[in-house]
């Protein structure tokens, strides 16, 4: 074989891609809609109930209410798969560590119990939203927005970024896919990559954005949103409802008769 | 039967402790190789049947209490091995979120109630079972095999508090820690458990297994991985429901007074220096009370949290254990 027929490339770690690749994987799966997604009640209903328990637990001043709110979360968490459960959890864990830190002066300031009320508070709203998102699919709860009075013009800005942000970052996968296979030996310009597949993403997104409205324009569509969810009569709803009332019972109890 | 901090010596936990976790590492192993995929979160509604038992406290005439632990059933129902886990998980949770049983004496507590407990209670279950050959042998031998646990982990306890004042004492002879011997610790804890608190056991145990078995008979079976939860789940219901019954029985169990309590009940006309000066732990809701939304309401929102907290663990232990492919 000729000196120059006889290529042994150099090994690369290819951590760099490896690492970008995950980041981007794991981002899309946050959005893309789990179809083993079971709610016991319908969207609407959820994101109401979900909604209203993180006003409540935000604004509650006292300390037992969280602990109702943190019996109500373990519960709903318990209820869903192991995975699920993991993913819950350690969002909301990672969530209330975060706000602790940033409260560590409160308790040199002489208010160790802002530390605990409000890194619990931040702990059971992050879980609220994770069981939220976990059990709901995104078209459901973009489709219940219409049920709250939202205008058009917010719903088709949620509803496309949602879409947008799955194919821009199936595109980015693709394009570091590409990157993986074209590199061949010790390729010490793999992060300069990177500019160049951010700008071709933003292009990408700028072309998505004209065929849209072009596709609105060819379609008659005006952004005007159909309300097509319908809630029903079924046990989830009934029990979910009587739940919250239970709840916001508490809720007003305690603000009002201890505090 | 739960030793709270400071009644027995921080060496004496550091043995027990020692003792404790070959047992509970070999019942890790042994659970992850074993047992299936889909019973682990069965090991999860055991510690929560466990947890809701011992929130069930029931009074003894002078002012003591007991209650059942459930560790037998849970050794019947998924192996000994798992009720092992299951119960450290439980005790472990009472008493870092709960304050009941203390966090240096987990050790203690883990091999009295998480190891003598569930592999005496089913040995001896299973022993009985095989030599009565009736068709309600198996209940007798769940009811007699948790009667001989129970107890079996009470004389452990009796004994771990009373060799403190044997091994542990200053030069005026007045003990440090657990200020009572052999002759009283071993009379004392017996006596409730050899009457109310064994039977209590074994009624829980032998009602429970009774029940699973008709509602959900391929519980039981080693080789089913299709479990019908919607009976276990009415039964955590209902032991959430009647958890404040715990609160009718009034005063502390023998063993896990506080040194105030301690020094006002016994008549003790000291404080043994390392219960005044020992380790204290602050827990988030201690006692089951959440202050101001009461007793009972705090006993609903412990039960809830605890059952919730130990069902959930265990489902996500059951999504970290890859599945055992043979080819």
């Amino acid at each position: 074989m000729n000196l120059h027929e006889c290529h042994k490339p150099k090994r690369d770690s290819r951590r760099f891609i490896t690492a970008t690749l995950k980041s981007i994987s794991s981002a899309s799966s946050l959005f893309r809609s789990n179809p083993k997604a079971y709610s016991p009640a319908d969207a609407p209903v959820m994101l109401f109930i979900s909604i209203a328990l993180i006003i409540m637990t935000a604004s509650s001043k006292n300390l037992y209410f969280s602990f109702v709110m943190l019996s109500v979360l373990s519960v709903r968490m318990c209820l869903l798969e192991g995975k699920d459960i993991i993913k819950a959890f350690l969002t909301a864990l990672y969530a209330g560590i975060f706000s602790a830190i940033i409260l560590i002066p409160s308790v040199f300031c002489g208010s160790p119990h802002s530390l605990i009320s409000i890194s619990l508070k931040t702990f059971i709203t992050t879980g609220i939203i994770q069981c939220l998102s976990i059990s709901s699919r995104w078209n459901d709860i973009t489709a219940s927005l219409k049920m709250f009075a939202i205008s058009d013009l917010i719903i088709m800005s949620f509803d496309l970024t949602l879409k947008n942000i799955q194919i821009l970052c199936s595109t980015c996968e693709d394009m570091l896919n590409a990157l993986l296979v074209r590199s061949i030996g010790k390729n010490r310009e793999k992060a300069a990559s990177l500019s160049g597949i951010s700008g071709t993403a933003f292009l990408k997104s700028k072309k998505m954005s004209e065929e849209t409205g072009q596709a609105m324009e060819c379609r008659c569509f005006s952004g005007h949103y159909e309300r097509k969810i319908q809630l029903r009569h079924k046990a989830g709803n009934i029990i979910s409802i009587i739940l919250f009332s239970l709840i916001a019972a508490i809720f007003i109890y305690l603000e009002f008769r201890i505090s | 039967m739960h030793i709270p901090d400071n009644y027995l010596s921080p060496s004496s936990c550091l043995v027990m402790a020692a003792a404790a976790a070959p047992a509970v590492i070999y019942s890790a192993t042994s659970v992850t190789k074993k047992i299936l995929k889909e019973k682990i979160t069965l090991i999860g509604i055991g510690a929560a049947f466990s947890f809701l038992g011992m929130m069930l406290n029931i009074p003894l005439p002078g002012g003591t209490t007991g209650h059942a632990v459930g560790g037998t059933l849970i050794a019947l129902l998924a192996g000994p091995e798992a009720a092992c886990i299951s119960l450290t998980m439980a005790l472990i949770l009472q008493a870092l979120l709960f304050g009941d049983g203390g966090i240096l004496s987990i050790g203690a507590n883990c091999l009295n109630m998480a190891v003598i407990l569930p592999f005496t209670g089913y040995y001896t279950a299973k022993l009985i079972s095989s030599m009565i050959k009736t068709p309600h042998g198996d209940m007798i031998g769940a009811a007699i095999g948790s009667y001989i646990g129970i107890n079996a982990a009470a004389l452990c306890a009796a004994i771990e508090f009373g060799i403190q004042p044997y091994l542990f004492h200053n030069p005026s002879g007045q003990a440090l820690y657990c200020p009572y011997g052999l002759d009283v610790s071993i009379p004392m804890m017996m006596a409730g458990h050899l009457t109310l608190f064994g039977a209590a056991e074994a009624v829980f145990t032998s009602s429970m297994l009774a029940f699973i078995k008709k509602t959900s008979p391929e519980a039981i079976s080693s080789e089913s991985p299709k479990i019908n939860y919607v009976p276990f789940a009415g039964i955590i219901a209902l032991l959430i429901a009647i958890a404040p019954i715990g609160l009718l029985a009034e005063g502390t169990a023998w063993g896990e007074w506080s040194t105030e309590e301690l020094a006002k009940k016994t008549g003790l006309s000291y404080t043994p220096e390392g219960m005044l000066n020992g380790f204290e732990w602050h827990a988030m809701i201690p006692d089951y009370s959440a202050g101001g939304l009461g007793d009972t309401a705090g006993y609903y929102l412990s039960a809830i949290i605890g059952a919730a907290v130990l069902i959930g663990l265990f489902k996500a232990i059951s999504a970290l254990i890859k599945p055992e492919i043979k080819f």
